[in-house]
């Protein structure tokens, strides 16, 4: 087998015709030897002109007052390299240009030496790469400058970037965080759907948002509602995941407002039948209490009227409770186990002074529906109620039947509010739950009521359906149950 | 104040009240006078008693769970056009528009919030309500 060998000759002018920078060889006295292609092309110059000048007479004479004559010297005297200098000039109506250079000792025929230079116009390369860097530090100050929480991970989970929302948010820094789970962040139970979606990273759906709670530096959560989406690599494969998130403590604190305003909305309407709920129970423990006055000497009548004002003051006190715990503002963040039987009966105590006359109030509770316990807020949820029945009665201004319905299906409290009236055109179907809808000139009423309640139910984590017919109405609530639901019977097994 | 035993105390009262202890304390207020006292819990019930008996006054809740009570006195009124009737409510008050209107018409004989006095009660029965009297037939 033949082995080629290399011709040198043809080797280096292969190289010098086809290196895209520009090469001169010059000798001891610095006189050009021969300078390559691009050279020629690029300082327009003719070959047989400038060989055997020297460097000063083909360089435009901004280069004079440059260190090259010097630096190349030294190199020849050396014989030590230079490597990736840099020059600036700027010839008469260009713009500014930027060269890289290296400047390397070469042995020349008969013991004579010389150097070789090599040039590299710059100028484009480096504003590209200042601009690559301005974009890349102007994309930083977008993440930085976000209001929303922007955190990325590898596709393990585990902590890349964290901005300066993120560490406002919670108190840690990015220092703090950075190469942990993002899991770690995340509230209990909801730190598991975190985990799972790194396993499931291809399943990951930037359309869908999630309700993740946020653990902060001092112990306490922030609601958050995140977005996620894949980073991919080239070749379409998921590298990591970036999650944008949005803190819900304003928008919380919006709401709660809101629905402190929508309580009291509700309170101004029903306030008349509350009224008469406190003064029947006030007005027989006042009779009792007169008829005691009035017949002391009877012992046996006495006995018996001490019992009804008692009752009736126990009666009335019930009812003031129920409407101060209904009045008091409380943030949804603080959910506990509620008993939903309790949550109708008040709903309805408040809402029945609405009722026309001729009203009829059916119950359907399944079997141990007493010991019924949803997570929530009571006055959130009794507000829904109340809004529903208003609506129920006010369906119904002749009478008609009021259905309350309450059932357990798996892990959710399913709450029935119907009743007998015309039921809802399919026109409005789709805007009942619109903020400001409403079909009534009652000035009582803002029109919140239903997107209220909406809002409120999906806030527990439930949802309202409606079904509606010409022979009636009924909203179907479904709202999780407690999360220790099952702590109540397991006492009773003990006790 | 007039006392109890006016000799125009009625000799049969009707109390229509859906609140049992509201029945039980009407019925012991009017103890005194020593008159037969009805009480039933709804409209319907009331005029069933009305059409059957004469009662020479009625008290009347403005809140019944099958009727409204302004509806059922103007029904009462038409079957016994004599008869004194009296509203009581723990819903309005003395000088609601509504109110004053139906006793300015005559509508009603006289009205009482919850809670109320027991002498109240008697001078409504005996024919003094706010100011106002009707002979006892």
């Amino acid at each position: 087998m033949s082995v080629a060998t290399l011709d040198h000759e043809s080797f280096f002018h292969a190289v010098m015709s086809t290196i895209p920078s520009s090469i001169l060889i010059l000798d001891e006295r610095l006189a050009v030897l021969t300078v390559n292609h691009n050279f020629l092309e690029k300082s327009r110059g003719n070959l047989n002109y400038i060989v055997g000048r020297k460097l000063h007479e083909i360089f435009p004479p901004a280069f004079q007052d440059t260190a090259l004559d010097q630096q190349i010297r030294d190199v020849i005297n050396t014989g030590r390299t230079i490597h990736r200098q840099r020059l600036t000039y700027r010839a008469p109506g260009v713009s500014l240009r930027t060269y890289s250079y290296s400047i390397c000792p070469l042995q020349l025929h008969h013991g004579s030496r010389g150097a070789i230079l090599v040039m590299d116009d710059v100028t484009d390369l480096l504003r590209l790469g200042e601009e690559v860097r301005r974009m890349q530090l102007h994309l930083a100050s977008i993440v930085e400058s976000a209001g929303d929480l922007i955190i990325s991970t590898d596709r393990a989970g585990a902590i890349m970037t964290w901005n300066s929302a993120a560490a406002k948010a919670t108190g840690l820094t990015e220092f703090e965080v950075q190469g942990g789970k993002l899991a770690h962040h995340i509230e209990e139970p909801q730190n598991k759907e975190v985990e799972a979606c790194f396993r499931g990273i291809e399943e990951i759906d930037d359309r869908r948002s999630v309700e993740w709670p946020m653990k902060c530096r001092g112990g306490e959560s922030i609601p958050v509602s995140w977005r996620l989406s894949r980073m991919t690599g080239q070749q379409g494969e998921a590298t990591g995941v970036v999650f944008v998130g949005r803190n819900l403590v304003e928008q919380r604190a919006m709401e709660a407002q809101m629905h402190q305003g929508e309580k009291l909305a509700a309170l101004g309407m029903v306030i008349g039948g509350i009224a008469h709920e406190i003064r029947n129970p006030l007005g027989v423990s006042s009779a009792a209490a007169q008829l005691m006055k009035q017949r002391i000497a009877k012992p046996e009548l006495l006995e018996e009227c001490i019992g009804k004002v008692i009752a009736g003051i126990d009666r009335a006190s019930l009812v003031v409770e129920s409407l101060l715990r209904f009045a008091r503002p409380k943030p949804i963040a603080e959910t506990t186990r509620v008993n939903v039987v309790g949550i109708l009966k008040n709903a309805l105590m408040f809402a029945s002074g609405e009722a026309a006359a001729g009203t009829s109030v059916e119950w359907t509770l399944e079997t141990g529906a007493d010991n019924l316990f949803a997570e929530g807020v009571q006055n959130l949820l009794e507000l829904v109620v109340i809004n529903l029945m208003l609506n129920a009665f006010q369906a119904m201004p002749g009478g008609g039947r009021l259905a309350i319905g309450l059932r357990r299906d798996a892990a959710e409290v399913i709450i029935e509010i119907g009743d007998t009236g015309p039921g809802i055109p399919d026109a409005h179907l789709s805007k009942i739950f619109d903020p400001f809808f409403t079909t009534r000139s009652d000035s009582r009423r803002s029109g919140l009521g239903l997107s209220v309640s909406h809002s409120i139910v999906r806030q527990h984590g439930g949802r309202v359906d409606v079904r509606t017919s010409r022979n009636g109405t009924t909203f179907v609530i479904r709202i999780p149950v407690a999360r220790d639901a099952g702590v109540e019977s397991r006492l009773v097994e003990a006790s | 104040m007039p006392q109890t035993s006016t000799p125009t105390a009625p000799e049969s009262v009707l109390v229509v009240d859906d609140d049992q202890d509201m029945c039980w304390a009407l019925e012991g207020a009017l103890a005194s006078l020593g008159c037969a006292v009805t009480s039933v819990g709804s409209g319907g019930s009331a005029i069933a008693v009305v059409t059957e008996s004469a009662f020479p006054v009625a008290f009347v809740d403005a809140r019944l769970p099958d009727m409204d009570g302004m509806r059922l006195i103007a029904e009462l009124r038409a079957l016994r056009p004599s008869m004194r009737i009296i509203m009581i409510s723990g819903y309005f008050l003395e000088d609601d528009v509504r109110i004053l209107e139906a006793v300015r018409t005559a509508a009603i004989d006289g009205f009482l919030a919850k809670p109320f006095q027991i002498d109240a009660i008697v001078a409504a029965a005996l024919g003094y309500a706010n100011g106002r009297r009707r002979p006892t037939p």
